[in-house]
């Protein structure tokens, strides 16, 4: 089993490094490349079966779009093939269409027909409580943009909290294996079933490590999350 | 119809400031928002003392304040400064609110201002302080300051607009040597500590600003701090006008061109020595002989609750306090307790111990911040209090720390029968510099009554 974690250096901006870090303590029996930006990804020569890229800074984005646009079409196989694609964060945005901001439009990767709309004036940090199919999924997101023109294919049904773009019932873009989202958490360590899960779709199976804490602290959160008086606006990261 | 409306803001703002003295609320921003909401603009129209010092960046910026205003003080200069920390509009106009009589005519000598990074963007050119020191950016609180190339951003918009304030710049940080490219800048730095390569988290500093490569370092003093530079397009440290070249026990050896100078060291951990450094070379830039800073520094002290140790029959007591959500600041104090020599018992107590049932926070700064310190054979016991232990636990059952070593209560009633321990030469406190200060101090007793009991 092959684990690939793309750009880590510049991409565990909000706490995404705790989705790998909770995956390789799972995952004894795979091997994990960190690539580094200087490096030729992996999944470019291998059939990689799970990759991940999480948050990053806004300048870095254009870094590493570059860094992956040579490899867009090989990309985009890996995602028909069913490929596990775990994308955190403002990293959603690169496999959209562009990212607009008042100062200019930026290509981005184009796989998905979405586009970002993003505005450095006003950062939306928000609860996320939503549905994965059956399953309750906790987090919280903190971002410049919102996505628009994701019309299908959607990944979370909102219950409370931001979903793509103010006004949205969904969040985030789940096609085949290829996860997209803003939710932070991180992600994986706040939704243990959820990554029983993603884990499930590489082959994997069983219990996962410190899956009693995990889920202690799951259920605690949903509990909060539910109550009719929790926030959904958070402030200065919390209220 | 700006003149009036200044008038009548700056007005308002007094009649609410005298109640709220009288009322011995003198630390609130609530006057300096009246003014505020009654006119924006009013801290760009309020009258300024003769100097003013601003002081931005991530991890610092109580501390300087502090230091300077009493150095300021002690040569009987009569200084305002956001002492309580509130560096947000509302906290500028209270400041200056204080400084000023009811016909906008400065009443200090002296306003030292500490501001926020993200604000400054549009507040610089208001308070329009001759100096602003730059002291360091790193990874601070997620939803606030974003990330540090976002906060460079914001303090390079500040310095844009407005171009005559005099940037001091800690020259060993490069995100924070960007900025103020059309301003007067000096640089200070630290010399090489000769630490040996840490691996953080999180990396502030990865890839070189300007062409994408990987930078280089001579040395690293902590996290992103030290002399570097891009072998593929030559960005480098700046020249350090002030830069301390020898730390001792009691003083800092300084060298400014061919010149060196000694000055006393308030506290010799690292990252407190950067802020002295900064004042010193304002100090200097204020046209102050070496001595005479010297002299000024015996009588500043840097503000309580930050880093202090009791001792209890033998059984070291320290406290750590660290902004919560800020990974920097928390992997700092984790770092220390990490290297500190004995056995020790860790006390976690970085989130409110409340009643409400529904507070929530993000917690993904857990993940930023280096954990992986606390796993450490010499920390026998980690104890986590608060709302968010089961968070915390995890957190550090994934940094590899033995679940046997863990205990965590969610009320500070539960705490007693955890906190007593036979195998331990210290205890170490690390908790948030705000809202858990009472409950430090309560934390603190009971383990000088368990100490006490069992006779160590």
């Amino acid at each position: 089993m092959k684990r690939e974690i793309l750009y880590p250096e510049l991409t565990t901006l909000y706490g995404d490094g705790g989705n790998m870090l909770l995956l390789k303590q799972c995952c004894n029996d795979a091997v994990f490349r960190e690539t580094g930006l200087e490096e030729v990804p992996w999944f470019v020569s291998e059939d990689v079966d799970f990759i991940c890229i999480g948050s990053m800074s806004e300048p870095k984005q254009l870094l590493v779009r570059e860094k992956l646009k040579p490899y867009k079409e090989r990309i985009r196989e890996l995602i028909e093939k069913g490929t596990v694609f775990l994308v955190t964060g403002n990293a959603m945005e690169l496999f959209g269409q562009y990212i607009e901001d008042r100062k200019e439009r930026m290509e981005m990767l184009g796989i998905f027909d979405y586009h970002a709309q993003r505005n450095l004036d006003k950062r939306l940090n928000y609860i996320v409580l939503a549905q994965y199919e059956k399953l309750p999924v906790v987090g919280v997101k903190s971002q410049f943009s919102q996505i628009h023109g994701l019309d299908n294919h959607h990944f979370l049904k909102m219950v409370k909290g931001l979903g793509d773009n103010e006004g949205s019932e969904f969040e985030g873009i789940h096609y085949r294996n290829f996860f997209g989202t803003y939710c932070l958490g991180p992600l994986l360590v706040y939704n243990p079933q959820f990554t029983k899960h993603l884990l499930e779709l590489c082959g994997q199976k069983g219990e996962i490590v410190f899956e009693k804490e995990l889920e202690e602290a799951y259920y605690e959160r949903l509990r909060k999350y539910r109550h009719p008086d929790s926030p959904v606006v958070l402030g200065h990261g919390f209220i | 119809m700006k003149k009036i409306r200044f008038f009548l803001s700056l007005w308002a703002g007094k009649l609410v400031l005298w109640y709220y003295i009288r009322k011995g609320r003198v630390n609130d921003d609530r006057p300096g928002m009246r003014s505020m909401r009654l006119f924006f603009d009013f801290v760009r129209y309020v009258a300024k003392p003769k100097i003013v010092v601003a002081v931005t960046g991530t991890n610092g910026k109580t501390s300087i304040t502090k230091i300077i205003a009493d150095m300021f003080e002690a040569q009987g200069y009569s200084v305002a400064y956001n002492s309580w920390g509130a560096n947000d509009n509302a906290g500028y106009a209270r400041l200056f609110l204080g400084a000023t009589d009811v016909f906008n005519r400065t009443t200090k000598d002296v306003a030292v201002v500490e501001m926020d990074e993200i604000t400054i963007a549009y507040m610089l050119e208001m308070v329009k302080p001759q100096y602003l020191i730059i002291n360091n950016l790193a990874t601070d609180s997620l939803h606030r300051n974003g990330n540090p190339d976002y906060v460079s951003q914001r303090i390079i918009e500040g310095c844009n607009k407005y171009r005559d304030t005099v940037l001091i710049v800690n020259g060993d940080d490069p995100i924070c040597c960007g900025i103020g490219e059309n301003n007067k800048r000096v640089f200070f730095g630290v010399a090489d500590q000769g630490r040996a390569e840490v691996k953080y988290l999180t990396n502030d500093f990865p890839v070189c600003p300007k062409c994408g490569g990987t930078p280089v370092y001579r040395y690293r003093n902590y996290r992103h701090f030290g002399e570097f530079y891009c072998p593929k397009c030559g960005y480098r440290s700046p020249e350090r006008s002030v830069f301390v070249e020898e730390i001792r026990e009691n003083s800092l050896v300084v060298r400014e061109g061919k010149q060196k100078n000694e000055y006393p060291v308030l506290s010799n951990a690292l990252f407190n020595v950067y802020n002295e450094t900064a004042v010193i070379t304002l100090f200097r830039q204020l046209g102050y002989q070496p001595e005479q800073i010297a002299g000024l520094l015996k009588q500043a002290k840097l503000p309580e609750n930050r880093d202090r140790t009791v001792e209890v029959n033998g059984v070291q007591i320290h406290d750590l306090c660290s902004k919560r959500q800020n990974p920097t600041a928390m992997s700092t104090t984790m770092e220390y307790a990490g290297r500190e020599p004995g056995n020790k018992a860790v006390i976690m107590l970085y989130d409110e111990l409340v009643k409400e049932d529904y507070r929530i926070e993000a917690t993904p700064y857990l993940y930023s911040t280096d954990y992986q310190f606390l796993n450490d054979e010499s920390i026998k016991h980690i104890i986590v209090i608060g709302q968010r232990c089961r968070e915390h636990k995890i957190r550090l059952l994934l940094a590899g720390v033995k679940p046997e070593r863990i205990a965590v209560a969610e009320r500070i009633e539960e705490i007693d029968p955890l906190i007593s321990f036979a195998d331990v030469d210290k205890y170490i406190i690390l908790h948030d510099v705000t809202y858990s200060i009472a409950n430090r101090d309560h934390i603190i007793d009971v383990i000088r009554e368990n100490i006490a009991e069992r006779g160590a």
